[in-house]
């Protein structure tokens, strides 16, 4: 008796591992594997999850989205990049505009062009109406993603520390600025919060501001394909000179060498009145475990000097599947997130900007981007950040040679000269 | 003879499994590395056949020469000093003073701390604003010398050596087992001649450790060659490259997808190592006995 329960059982073992999709359980559903880093403490987790279940009631027994959870940018960057490696993509993911990885990504080959999928359905296409958007996503021709978020960066600042130090409105031009950054100085606030290790996000987001705001030469050389940038211009050298300033006189101490969270915790904290900054960051005003109670309300969103504000495309959703069958489910799940309620969903949670043709009355932005988006929208000068503007290796090199620039070790000149070099190298 | 035979054939049999994982995770992934230099493999997919471009690239890159040279200047530091460092503590505690088991403990401590929390530990030591160094130093009222240790470009390397050197527990409780195995009557006939305790560490203590301390060289400068979390943390290579060392720059060229340079550079941190166990080996004439 003993024996043969033993042999139902390995025979049913064996099956079961033999016909694991088209198992008794359920005839040929289609199971998804949904790379993303929004799981955890991600603030749009809740959304993606909520996505997912909704998507998998409406496809019972057909699709199955699973999601494989990485959290962390780098680590789930690391994630993909090993799978493209290995040619075991993932059939759903986030795709970052971001060059250093679209680049990487785009070269592979393992990225499926969903430009087949827009033609047979003329809705869809319709939809995807954003030309910037489709562009920023396509690749030889081979649109990679559907453009999903588009961010409006612009400056956060504490109006509390403003008002303290007598300043009334937040600055429109680089002089004032300076001239604000001197009173808060004055009054032993840090005015900016910068940082020069990891990415060195903030400062690199404040040199946008300074380069996108100096005349049509500096939209000019934002919008410079990374393999033909030039940096002993005046344009950079300017800039650089101006930030070399903000560095040496008017952010915290720690800021050299410091990562994302020294310089969202010095704003947070009040330690630093403004940081350069994109609409995630919303959320973390009126967290308790990251700001003071009412922190948000002493928040303001303001346009850099120049009436400028970076205007980038911050991801996509894309598949990478290997067969009709998957690919086709995974299509089915993209234009999933684009119906309306699911997108009004997203956008509400980061603020983030549409990319497509959408119901925007359906959206609850969080208040302080209310009154900046519209502000956002008309800005007289919209440009990129600067990793869409350079190779890798400059951004990497910047947590070198910010820290030179900071202590005037490094002149602003040398410090283009430096940067033209390693450009030409990599 | 047939047993000698029979002997033979059990050692190689018992060989096998070890030559064949060893070959299976060592042997053939070096070799595959070494392989990949002489290809172009700046995307996911590997490019064509570049011969000796990468090496060119690398006599030619600065970065590669600032980080051989912490590498050396690490393998120096831990010859000259922290392996004497070492061999100090060790000769002091076989003295075994009074509390000197909880002395051997306390020196063996900072190996038992995971190097990430010791490499934010030294961060905060040597924080700008907050840092023990600069706060000691605006104390005593020496505050025009403070600065940003980890990143002022003339104090960032000695910096980071200076949060590891003094690290000599490890090295110390192994000299410290090697010096507790000589046999007493060496000592006892030492002091019946009259030499003092500090002659018969001369000459009697330190010339038998050859091997060991040997061996404890040839440790650290490969662990130092291979040190990466710590250095990754407090700096990641800057200020200016200044503390780059080859297992950094390797990794932060992976993180570029500048796959096939990594691998050289790779080799170079391999050619290097072996250079060294190899000069080492010879210096220090290890696996000769001295008894």
């Amino acid at each position: 008796m003993k024996r043969v329960v033993l042999l139902v059982i390995v025979t049913f073992l064996m099956v079961s591992m033999i016909l694991p999709q088209t198992s008794i359980f359920g005839a040929n559903e289609v199971q998804l594997r949904f790379l993303s880093l929004q799981v955890g403490v991600h603030p749009e987790a809740p959304w993606l999850e909520k996505t997912v279940n909704d998507f998998n009631a409406l496809n019972k027994g057909k699709i199955k989205v699973i999601i494989d959870g990485v959290a962390g940018d780098q680590a789930c960057w690391e994630k993909l990049r090993t799978d493209a490696a290995a040619n075991t993509m993932p059939d759903l993911f986030t795709l970052k505009a971001d060059r250093s990885e679209f680049d990487v990504l785009a070269q592979s080959d393992r990225v499926v062009d969903l430009n087949s999928y827009l033609k047979a359905d003329a809705e869809f296409k319709k939809k995807l109406n954003d030309p910037g958007s489709l562009e920023t996503y396509t690749y030889k021709g081979k649109l990679l993603g559907v453009p999903y978020a588009k961010a409006y960066v612009g400056i956060y600042y504490n109006k509390t520390l403003f008002a303290k130090a007598g300043i009334n409105s937040f600055p429109v031009t680089w002089d004032e600025f300076f001239a604000a950054s001197d009173k808060l100085s004055k009054m032993g606030v840090a005015p900016l919060a910068l940082m020069t290790g990891e990415n060195s996000w903030t400062s690199a987001l404040m040199l946008a501001h300074l380069i996108g705001t100096s005349g049509p030469e500096g939209l000019k050389w934002l919008q410079t394909s990374p393999k033909d940038q030039k940096f002993n211009t005046p344009v950079f050298i300017n800039a650089v000179k101006k930030l070399q300033i903000m560095l040496n006189q008017y952010t915290t101490l720690d800021a050299i060498g410091a990562g994302y969270g020294v310089a969202a915790n010095n704003f947070l904290q009040g330690k630093a009145a403004m940081i350069a900054n994109g609409p995630w960051m919303i959320g973390s005003f009126s967290d308790p475990k990251s700001a003071p109670e009412g922190f948000e309300k002493k928040v303001g969103y303001a346009l850099a000097p120049g009436n400028g504000v970076i205007a980038m495309e911050n991801v996509a959703y894309a598949t990478g599947s290997k067969t009709k069958e998957k690919r086709d489910a995974a299509v089915k799940f993209l234009k999933y997130l684009t119906t309306d309620d699911v997108y009004a969903a997203y956008l509400s949670v980061g603020g983030a900007g549409p990319c497509f043709q959408t119901d925007l009355s359906k959206v609850k932005y969080p208040a302080i981007n209310q009154a900046f988006l519209p502000l956002a929208v008309k800005a007289k000068n919209q440009y990129t950040i600067v990793p869409n503007a350079v190779k890798p290796a400059v951004i990497d090199a910047l947590a070198q040679l910010l820290p030179g620039l900071a202590d005037k070790s490094l002149a602003a000149e040398q410090f283009a000269k430096q940067i033209q070099e390693i450009s030409d190298k990599n | 003879m047939k047993t000698n035979q029979e002997q033979r054939r059990f050692i190689v049999l018992a060989l096998i499994p070890a030559v064949v994982l060893f070959g299976t995770f060592y042997i053939l992934p070096m070799l595959g590395l070494i392989a990949t230099t002489f290809f172009e493999w700046n995307t996911i997919k590997m490019g064509g056949f570049i011969g000796f471009d990468n090496y060119l690239k690398m006599f030619q890159d600065n970065v590669f020469y600032i980080a051989l040279q912490n590498n050396l200047s690490w393998s120096l530091v831990a010859m000259f000093i922290h392996i004497p460092l070492a061999l100090m503590v060790a000769l002091l505690l076989s003295k075994k003073f009074r509390g000197w088991k909880v002395l051997r403990t306390i020196y063996f401590l900072p190996h038992v701390i995971s190097v990430t929390a010791f490499a934010v530990i030294w961060m905060n030591v040597f924080n700008p604003s907050f840092g023990l160094i600069n706060s000691v130093l605006k104390m005593i009222g020496l505050g025009a010398m403070c600065r940003n240790w980890l990143y002022d470009q003339a104090t960032a390397w000695p910096a980071i050596l200076l949060t590891w050197v003094f690290h000599v527990g490890l090295y110390a409780v192994i000299i410290l087992g090697e010096i507790l195995s000589i046999p007493e009557e060496l000592f006892e006939s030492a002091e019946i001649d009259g030499a003092s305790g500090i002659k018969q560490s001369f000459h009697i203590t330190i010339p038998l450790l050859r091997n060991i301390t040997g061996t404890c060289v040839i440790l650290t400068v490969t662990g130092g060659l291979r040190y990466f979390e710590g250095l990754y943390i407090m700096t990641n290579g800057a200020p200016n490259y200044r503390t780059e060392t080859l297992a950094l720059y390797l990794y932060q060229k992976i993180q570029l997808i500048q796959y096939s340079y990594a691998n050289t550079l790779g080799v170079a941190l391999l050619a290097f190592g072996l250079l060294f166990v190899i000069t080492g080996m010879k210096l220090f004439k290890l696996g000769k006995s001295d008894w």
